[in-house]
């Protein structure tokens, strides 16, 4: 009677379990092809090294850098970029938009095509916004002793300009007190007692851009005191 | 198997009839359906519920006590802290024609009661709608709408003017400039906004001063700026004008209507030319009654008497007693002294301050104030009307005392036997004289007071001060001294002589 030896029985299994594992891995599937085609297209502005992709905001002052990022990333040099305003303005991943633009000069749309045909669009809106300068037209001006008492309403007044806004906002800090004064450019506060004061006053405009009109330091004599 | 046949064949018929006879109860009858409506409504915690107002499923909620019947609406503003109850009707109450019902807050699920309370805090506009399905399938709503906005908030630190300001120019533009916002950020913010000349006002502190009377309104109005500038206009009604004090104040309200909890009230002086000032002072009375209780009576006025250095008279002026504070201008810069009395009241004393005029300021004098250190006066009247001073008075049903005082009113307390007499019976007439200066009581007095002993009236008369004269009268016998039976007898006598609690 012929029987079978475990061991050899073993070793016998051993090539169908080969096999199987071999199958096993024919069923992997291949790795997948990278995407390259653009799934959508952002536009951001560079301005003095400032990045502002929300607002996508600059000042006519100076140049400024339209950058295209496409997603998913990497794609960017077996791309076509073209930048349109109404008409084809230039090419590449990068617009460059010179210092005091007009209006046709900054693009409005952005469309990226592969070599296959495929393309995508982004369509946006730069703001052009000066921000808001004060004038030498401050008062007091800086070193300047006002004579009165803590009751006496002394004068302030400022002045800033902004090509855009006709009205700006402006917040006046007296000593460490902010006051919120909407779009007055003079106001009387009393309080003051005798010494040393500061002042300064910050301008907003409609779009965000501030200036801030540079601390100036004011005496008050008190006139009763140096009566007495 | 024929056999099986014929006797289930007779079954399977049966059955089959019976449910082809069942089925009319799906069929739809016009007749005995009802069209269900359904109602949404909502209601605020704070007003009182009753539950008879209520359906019977909805609990009694805060306070039980019937008091009010609540608002119903369909459509409200209310704050994010109100807490609200929704109630869902549907008629006819049968639940057996709907099938379910729930409620949505923008489509969101927002509950499954019928009746419910729960607060919106989310700010903004919001739909709430009722949903029920009836037996059918058929989907009826009822939608509610809400907004919820929080009150616009007022800075009341860091406004311009600061408090007390000197010198401001109406002609020259007086600016007026404060701090306020929407914490939602969905609603516009105005602002009411008035200057006034004050009558009467107070500082809780130097910072926060309370208006409390006023002369007239300068200006009144809403305005979307947290900021206002005066100038001055020939065709205003009221204007400001020169060397004098005025009030101003801001509250903030958003679209919905809702105010600020805060309250910016500020003041100012307004500018003088260059050789005239003003002076400004505040009264007080010891008695503060004054202010209000005597308001155009008859008590007459603060005469106040300004002197210049050399204590001739520059001004003489009088004002109402409902007036703390007055501003006298122009006057010209120097030294003057400022007496004020009170002519009709003359138990309070005259008062002065001294003060100095700056050109183009008013100068603010310390605060005078007239006191009354001066009791009342208590004096019986005999019933032929003589004033006695008396201690000892026989009993009479009624006894007269006559209480003079020149500090603007007194009141009484009487004691017999040290018990306050108290209520009507006992006082037959109270009259006053014109000026207030003096008061007549007649005080009844109850047969069961007579007593063989002496007994003791006690009167404590305040002025509105607080100055007290307190007398103490001896009432004679008036009954007589009971002869003693035995030792027991006389005891009982004497532990009941005098009492008046009977």
């Amino acid at each position: 009677m012929w029987h079978r030896h475990p061991v050899l029985a073993r070793v016998r299994l051993l090539p169908v379990a080969a096999a199987f594992l071999l199958a096993a891995c024919l069923d992997i599937p291949d790795t997948p092809e990278p995407q390259n085609t653009a799934s959508y297209v952002t536009v951001y502005a560079v301005q003095k090294g400032n990045a502002d992709s929300t607002s996508l905001k600059i000042h006519p002052e100076d140049p400024a850098t339209l950058k295209a990022v496409v997603h998913p990333k990497g794609l960017e040099p077996e791309l076509n970029f073209s930048w349109y305003r109404d008409s084809l303005l230039g090419s590449g991943a990068t617009f460059k938009i010179p210092a005091y633009p007009e209006e046709d000069e900054i693009p409005n749309r952005l469309v990226v095509k592969d070599g296959e045909g495929n393309s995508v669009a982004s369509n946006f809106e730069i703001t052009v916004n000066s921000p808001p300068t004060f004038t030498e037209d401050f008062f007091p001006a800086q070193g300047d002793t006002l004579y009165g008492t803590a009751r006496t309403s002394f004068t302030f007044s400022w002045k800033a300009y902004d090509n855009e806004d006709a009205s700006l906002d402006y917040i006046l800090e007296l000593d460490t007190t902010h006051y919120y004064v909407g779009t007055l450019e003079k106001i009387q506060q009393s309080g003051l007692l005798s010494g040393t004061h500061l002042f300064l006053v910050i301008v907003r405009d409609s779009e965000g851009d501030t200036d801030t009109l540079p601390p100036v330091k004011f005496y008050v004599v008190d006139t009763l005191e140096a009566k007495k | 198997m024929k056999f099986l046949a014929s006797i289930f064949a007779p079954f399977a018929a049966l059955v089959f009839l019976a449910a082809c006879s069942d089925s009319d109860q799906y069929l739809y009858d016009e007749e005995d359906s009802v069209a269900l409506q359904i109602h949404a409504e909502m209601t605020r915690t704070y007003e009182i519920e009753s539950a008879e107002s209520l359906d019977d499923q909805y609990p009694c909620i805060d306070n039980c006590t019937p008091q009010v019947k609540p608002s119903r609406v369909r459509a409200d503003t209310v704050t994010s802290k109100d807490t609200l109850i929704f109630i869902g009707e549907i008629t006819p109450n049968r639940q057996a024609h709907y099938r379910e019902y729930y409620w949505t807050l923008d489509g969101e699920d927002f509950s499954n009661d019928m009746n419910f309370r729960k607060p919106v805090t989310k700010p903004g506009y919001h739909e709430i709608c009722f949903v029920v399905t009836d037996h059918y399938g058929d989907t009826l709503r009822d939608t509610l709408r809400l907004w919820v906005s929080n009150p616009p908030v007022l800075e009341t630190q860091g406004f311009i003017p600061a408090i007390r300001s000197q010198g401001l120019s109406p002609k020259e533009g007086i600016t007026f400039a404060w701090h306020g916002y929407d914490p939602d950020s969905i609603s516009k913010v105005y602002y009411k906004f008035e200057i006034q000349e004050p009558r009467g006002i107070r500082y809780t502190d130097d910072r926060h001063p309370k208006l409390y009377t006023v002369s007239h309104s300068i200006l009144d109005t809403l305005i979307d700026t947290p900021h206002f500038t005066y100038w001055d206009n020939p065709n205003y009604y009221h204007r400001l004008e020169n060397l004098k004090f005025y009030t101003w104040s801001v509250r903030a309200v958003n679209e919905f209507g809702l105010e600020s909890d805060s309250l910016i009230q500020g003041d100012f002086f307004t500018k003088g030319n260059k050789n005239e000032g003003g002076i400004q002072t505040f009264i007080r009375f010891s008695n503060e009654s004054l202010y209000d209780r005597y308001y155009s009576s008859n008590h007459g006025k603060i005469h106040l008497d300004i002197l210049d250095s050399l204590s001739n008279p520059v001004v003489e002026h009088e004002i109402g007693l409902d007036t703390n504070q007055f501003v006298v201008s122009p006057l010209k810069p120097g030294k003057y002294k400022i007496i004020a009395n009170l002519p009709k009241l003359t138990d309070f004393s005259p008062d002065t301050a001294d003060v100095v005029v700056h050109p183009g300021e008013i100068a603010i004098a310390d605060t005078l104030r007239l006191l009354d250190t001066i009791p009342p006066s208590n004096k019986h009247l005999s019933p032929e009307g003589l004033l006695q001073d008396l201690d000892t008075l026989d009993f009479l049903d009624t006894l007269r005392f006559y209480f003079e005082e020149h500090g603007g009113g007194v009141y009484q307390n009487f004691f017999w036997n040290g018990q306050e007499l108290r209520g009507s019976s006992f006082f037959r007439e109270i009259s006053y004289n014109e000026d207030r200066t003096a008061d007549t009581v007649f005080l009844v007095l109850p047969k069961t007071y007579k007593s063989w002993t002496y007994q003791l009236l006690s009167i404590s008369a305040y002025d509105y001060s607080g100055n007290l004269n307190s007398k103490t009268y001896v009432i004679r016998p008036s009954l007589e001294r009971p002869e003693p039976e035995s030792s027991s007898s006389s005891a009982e006598n004497s532990s009941s002589a005098g009492g008046k609690d009977d």
